[in-house]
């Protein structure tokens, strides 16, 4: 590879760099239109956390950890975990039996909800915590339902017909547009529905979500409306 | 040879012109809330749909679920009044206290999220019902089998069914009482003009409660 892009690189004559470099510019715009995100990934994203003194430049080990992790949850888990029991979302339009926050919810919480610092991790106690927008709480009953039952199978009766409509039958990991999480035996909406912790999705969609927030396409997934 | 040109031409500009009559007659209306009269995404202030009503995070009081839009402060509003009204309509609450929030004309439709707007409906826009409700179908009262009886020209709603699947009561009431959804779906699930929630062709939505 490297011997081809130094042949390539020396037939570009000097004359025509500026050339080669609009071209790269416009490249760039083009696919930031198309939605193609320059930046995926947690480096650089809300939760890299490497630039703050605490986190001795490291980047992944305030969620886990290689060795010693918790092992009450996977995977590798190193961050403290919130205790507390949250005031759950009830509405007389909720259909599906709502239960205390899934494990992909909880681990979240255990920065969100404000009860545990974000740099107690690892075994130390930390002093820094969550604040803003990104504060949830404990009180979730002014947010959509996490822990939520939501038996997708079953949807409308069409039962193992529909599931083509989502997973694509040929891709070996059975992509899903939206994952859910079983617990207890039930897949249920959690955090990690909406949202991937690790941004490993296209920046344009904001707020770490799966799906854009453009004309609403991540509520318009699950809800027909 | 020209001829054959001048034929493919002019089917493909009628093929446009009947796609075009179709979208602009509605006669593709889309079930939806998505391209309906409450899709604002094409609005600068927006660009998303839900967020203008709801929002997944820090809702508001629970008018409709996750309400996100500001609340019209409108206390009193005039209620309906007729001497041959049985009825008795209160203050509108719930559903159509959130649907009064913009269609009352006091709130701005960009008036969510905690920030206020200032595309407010026009006074003379038929969408603004304004605060004085005297001049439409009463709202926020409970319909049941004994208002249909001291009436006696309304249909029993516990039993009478509604066209859309089941009973009046299960399909059209919200806790028993006939509210603006009552009548109009939000969400526009039906496709139908106005938001209505069945057609009112030969007026089939006024005769589903009404025994006339």
């Amino acid at each position: 590879m490297l011997p081809f892009l130094n042949r390539l690189l020396i037939r570009i004559k000097p004359e025509k760099i500026t050339g080669f470099i609009y071209a790269t510019v416009i490249c760039a715009f083009v696919f930031n239109w198309m939605g193609v995100a320059l930046a995926e990934g947690i480096t650089g994203s809300v939760h890299d956390f490497s630039s703050q003194g605490w986190s001795a430049g490291k980047i992944c080990k305030v969620c886990h950890t290689p060795h010693n992790a918790d092992s009450t949850v996977e995977p590798l888990w190193n961050h403290e975990l919130s205790n507390a029991t949250y005031t759950l979302y009830s509405s007389p339009t909720l259909d599906g039996p709502i239960h205390q926050p899934g494990r992909a919810s909880k681990l979240c919480l255990s920065c969100h909800d404000g009860t545990v610092a974000i740099d107690s991790f690892g075994g130390t106690t930390g002093g820094s915590f969550i604040s803003g927008s990104a504060l949830i709480g404990t009180d979730l009953s002014d947010d959509h339902p996490v822990g939520v039952e939501w038996s997708h199978q079953t949807l409308e009766g069409g039962g193992s017909a529909i599931c083509a409509g989502c997973h694509n039958l040929h891709d070996s990991s059975f992509k899903m547009p939206l994952p859910f999480y079983e617990e207890g035996g039930t897949p249920r909406v959690e955090c990690a529905t909406c949202h991937d912790p690790h941004d490993d999705v296209p920046s344009t969609n904001g707020e770490l979500l799966r799906k854009p927030l453009a004309g609403s396409k991540i509520c318009l997934h699950c809800h027909d409306k | 040879m020209k001829k054959k040109i001048a034929m493919r031409i002019m089917l493909v500009v009628g093929m446009i012109a009947l796609g075009g009559w179709m979208l602009s007659s509605g006669a593709w209306a889309a079930a939806g809330i998505t391209g309906s009269a409450h899709d604002f995404s094409g609005e600068s202030w927006t660009g998303e749909i839900c967020n203008v009503c709801h929002t997944p995070h820090n809702a508001g009081s629970e008018l409709v679920p996750l309400w996100n839009h500001a609340t019209t402060a409108t206390d009193p509003f005039t209620l309906y009044t007729s001497s041959t009204l049985d009825a008795t309509p209160g203050q509108p609450e719930g559903v159509s206290k959130a649907c009064l929030s913009c269609h009352d004309g006091t709130v701005a439709i960009d008036s969510f999220g905690g920030a206020t707007g200032s595309t407010t409906l026009a006074s003379n826009d038929d969408h603004n019902l304004g605060t004085d409700l005297s001049n439409d179908h009463p709202i926020s009262f409970t319909y049941d089998a004994a208002l249909a009886t001291t009436d006696g020209g309304l249909y029993n709603p516990t039993t009478e069914t509604s066209g859309l699947g089941s009973t009046i009561e299960a399909d059209m009431l919200v806790s028993g009482k006939v509210e603006c959804s009552s009548c109009h779906d939000v969400h526009n699930s039906s496709g139908l003009d106005d938001l209505l929630v069945k057609s009112n062709a030969t007026s089939a939505l006024c005769l589903t409660c009404h025994d006339k």
